[in-house]
This record gives structure tokens, sequence and C-alpha cells, in this order.
């Protein structure tokens, strides 16, 4: 448990920042290589078995990040890193030997806030539209 | 001209696939900062503009997730070349698609990794 709430600070931490970078114009690539060569020297010197694998989830989480400016909101980033640590517990054990694991789990957590997005705009629009439905009758 | 675009791209993806893998068998450097380190040096490379800069940087770090890959599984140059060159056309393909989400390189190496695996259960 506190592992897994390790790994959601650590992947939104590293998110947010790389998804900062790009708002300031620096190239995706650059900023998302950057921000997890940080995380991963930072982690190299703390003598926890747990810093590995922070150091991996930081990078998915800066994966994650280099979500284009203006898709997400600061909150549903922050729901995206808190869907992306969920799949990275869970999935990541299983396709370790596969490169792109990470980002193929950064992509599935995107998608799916994508989707809780649309779905809530969705939900808000019935609801007001019945209320207006109420308030006119 | 597409056949030099996917010549470029292949190239690219190629490139990064290998330095990331070298990285970790040469030096034992751990599969994320193999990468990061990668990307990171690959988005300094400067092209003339003719080469669409930005996709080139992009194929090569796309490469490099692709290079993480487990040597069990890459087990030599002809794998590393099957692997850019199914990486490649995905690249190639999903352009249009799914832009300006997070993971979606690394998304296209786990295919290309999982294809490649496919290939050698199959053959």
């Amino acid at each position: 448990m506190v592992n897994w709430l390790l790994i959601a600070l650590i992947s939104w931490l590293s998110s947010q920042s790389s998804h900062y970078l790009i708002t300031r114009s620096w190239s995706v690539v650059r900023a998302t290589s950057l921000v997890s060569l940080i995380f991963i020297c930072l982690f190299y010197f703390l003598p926890f078995e747990v810093a590995r694998i922070l150091s991996i989830a930081a990078f998915g989480g800066s994966l994650l990040g280099g979500t284009e400016p203006g898709k997400f909101t600061f909150k549903q980033m922050t729901v995206a890193s808190f869907l992306y640590s969920l799949l990275f517990v869970s999935l990541i054990p299983w396709m370790k030997d596969f490169g792109g694991a990470l980002g193929f789990t950064a992509f599935i957590s995107c998608i799916l806030t994508h989707y809780l997005k649309l779905f809530k705009q969705k939900s808000k629009g019935i609801k007001m539209k019945w209320v207006s439905k109420d308030h006119w009758s | 001209m597409s056949f030099q675009l996917f010549i470029t791209k292949f190239l690219a993806f190629f490139f990064g696939c290998f330095v990331c893998h070298w990285l970790q068998l040469r030096f034992g450097v751990i599969p994320v900062a193999a990468a990061a380190l990668t990307g990171f040096a690959g988005s300094f490379l400067h092209l003339p503009k003719f080469y669409d800069r930005k996709a080139l940087h992009a194929a090569l770090y796309a490469g490099s997730f692709a290079g993480m890959t487990s040597s069990h599984i890459l087990l030599g140059l002809p794998y590393l070349l099957l692997i850019s060159m199914i990486g490649t056309i995905l690249f190639l393909w999903s352009r249009p698609y799914l832009n300006g989400f997070g993971g979606k390189l690394g998304t296209i190496s786990f295919l290309s990794a999982l294809a490649v695996m496919l290939w050698r259960s199959v053959w």
C-alpha cells in the first residue's frame, strides 16, 4: 500500500513536470527524457529497494506527461497519473520483458481519462437539459 | 518520396533501438536510463528541415523504447532489424491517429515487441 502510494506520488510528480516543460514549448522527446533522467539519477543514489521501481514508475509518468498541452486539465492529469499507478502495479510485472510496456500503460491511462472526461461532459449535458426542462415547466 | 520517408524513419528507429540495447548490453545501464539517455541525446540531432526533424526524433525515441526489450526476445541484429521494421510500419501507419496522447510511441514499441515475440513463437 505504501509502495503504491509512493508510485502514485512519483508518477504524478514526473507527469506534471514533463507536462509543465511541454507547455513551456519544450519538445516532447527532450522534456520527457530529461525528466526521466533527473528522476533516475535521484533514485539511483537511494539505498532502498523500492527506489529502482520508483525510477521505472517515474519514466512511465513522464511519458504520460507527454500529452499534448490543452488536452487535459491539472485535475485530469492527476486522474491519469492515479490510473497509471494502478495499471503500473497490476500490469508491469506481466510485461516487464517487453519494451514500451510503460508507454503502453501510460497510453491506456490517457485513453481511459479521455473517455472519463467525455463521459462526464455527456452526463453533465444530460443533467443540464433535464434541469432546464424542469425549470421551464 | 514515400520510400525515402520510410527509410529515414526506419534508420532513426533502428538507431534508437540499437543504441539503447547496446548501452544495456555493453555497459549494464538499466533499460529506463538507456532509453532516456538515447532519447535525450537524440533530441539534439540537427537535421535539415526537409527530414521533418520532430518526427525523426519521435521515431528515434520510439526505437529506444523498443530497445528496452529483454535480450531473451531480441537475440541479435536480425531481431533488432525486424523490430525496427515492424515499429517503423506502425509508426508511419499510426501518424494520423490518436495524436497528442502520451505513451503513443511506447505503445508502438510494445506492439512491435509483441509481434517479434509472436514471430519467434511461430517460426
